[in-house]
């Protein structure tokens, strides 16, 4: 079992779809047993609100879990450079950049700002995945973070399934054959 | 208001990926582990004074060179 004290826990940056997956399920302690802070940007403050998770995050931004991060113009520009990328990337058929902004700004915040300290960038979506993959980020996500769970003996095979399930129920694409994947490789 | 996903549609993981997600995880944990346990260690006063010892006297010429030695020699006896 990973020792995990309070001082153990890391620094990252979060996209919306962690964040989102861990209110979900109402599983938001599964992060804070690993990351000390979460840091997000503004963008992805307004991609939650704009989809009904306001009143979650501005509580986990008054605890302190969560800080917002302000790009400067210059990072505001690279991001959109990223997004673009991102964009062309996509394997279906949605091609509006603009949409892509937020997870560009995660990754655009995580590559410009060492000073921060961030280990990982939490990021579910493949695309975006793929380009920080090739900017050389180090990253995981909802999932792995419930592999992690499991690996450390808190989360249980029937723990993971419902977990992804619930997620699933609400919308996050995970499909069946993968959550049961997940369940062999990682629960307890 | 009713709770939405931003992308519904987005493509997400594979099996593959979420092993190497775990085992990145895994290791920035292990990482922030060892640092602060090197921190500890290596700011404490008598620590610091046998280092700054063992590279002043030309033996080792680097901390690092002076814990491994110091380590190996422990196992070893030699």
């Amino acid at each position: 079992m990973t020792d995990t004290t309070e001082l153990d826990k890391i620094v990252a940056v979060s996209n919306t779809g962690p964040l989102v997956s861990a209110f979900q399920c109402g599983r938001i302690d599964l992060l804070k047993r690993y990351f000390s802070l979460l840091y997000i940007t503004t963008s992805e403050v307004q991609e939650l609100d704009g989809h009904g998770w306001l009143d979650e995050i501005t509580q986990l931004i008054g605890e302190g879990f969560v800080v917002v991060a302000e790009l400067t113009d210059s990072e505001k520009k690279q991001a959109e450079t990223v997004a673009k990328r991102i964009a062309r990337s996509h394997k279906n058929t949605r091609s509006d950049w603009r949409d892509d902004l937020a997870e560009a700004e995660a990754i655009i915040l995580m590559q410009n700002r060492p000073d921060l300290n961030v280990a990982l960038i939490l990021l579910d979506e493949k695309a975006a995945r793929q380009v920080a993959g090739e900017m050389g980020l180090k990253m995981t996500g909802f999932p792995g973070i419930l592999g992690r769970a499991g690996l450390d003996g808190i989360l249980t095979k029937d723990d993971i399934r419902h977990l992804l399930k619930t997620c699933q129920q609400q919308g996050t694409y995970y499909g069946d054959k993968l959550i049961e994947t997940l369940v062999e490789n990682y629960g307890r | 208001m009713t709770k939405q996903v931003p992308e519904p549609n987005a493509e997400l993981l594979s099996a593959e990926d979420i092993h190497q997600d775990v085992m990145t995880l895994t290791t920035a944990l292990e990482q922030r582990k060892a640092e602060r346990k090197a921190y500890h260690i290596l700011s404490r006063p008598d620590i610091r004074n046998l280092l700054d010892r063992i590279l002043a006297s030309g033996i080792c010429t680097t901390e690092e060179e002076a814990i491994e030695r110091a380590l190996t020699i422990l196992i070893s006896g030699s």
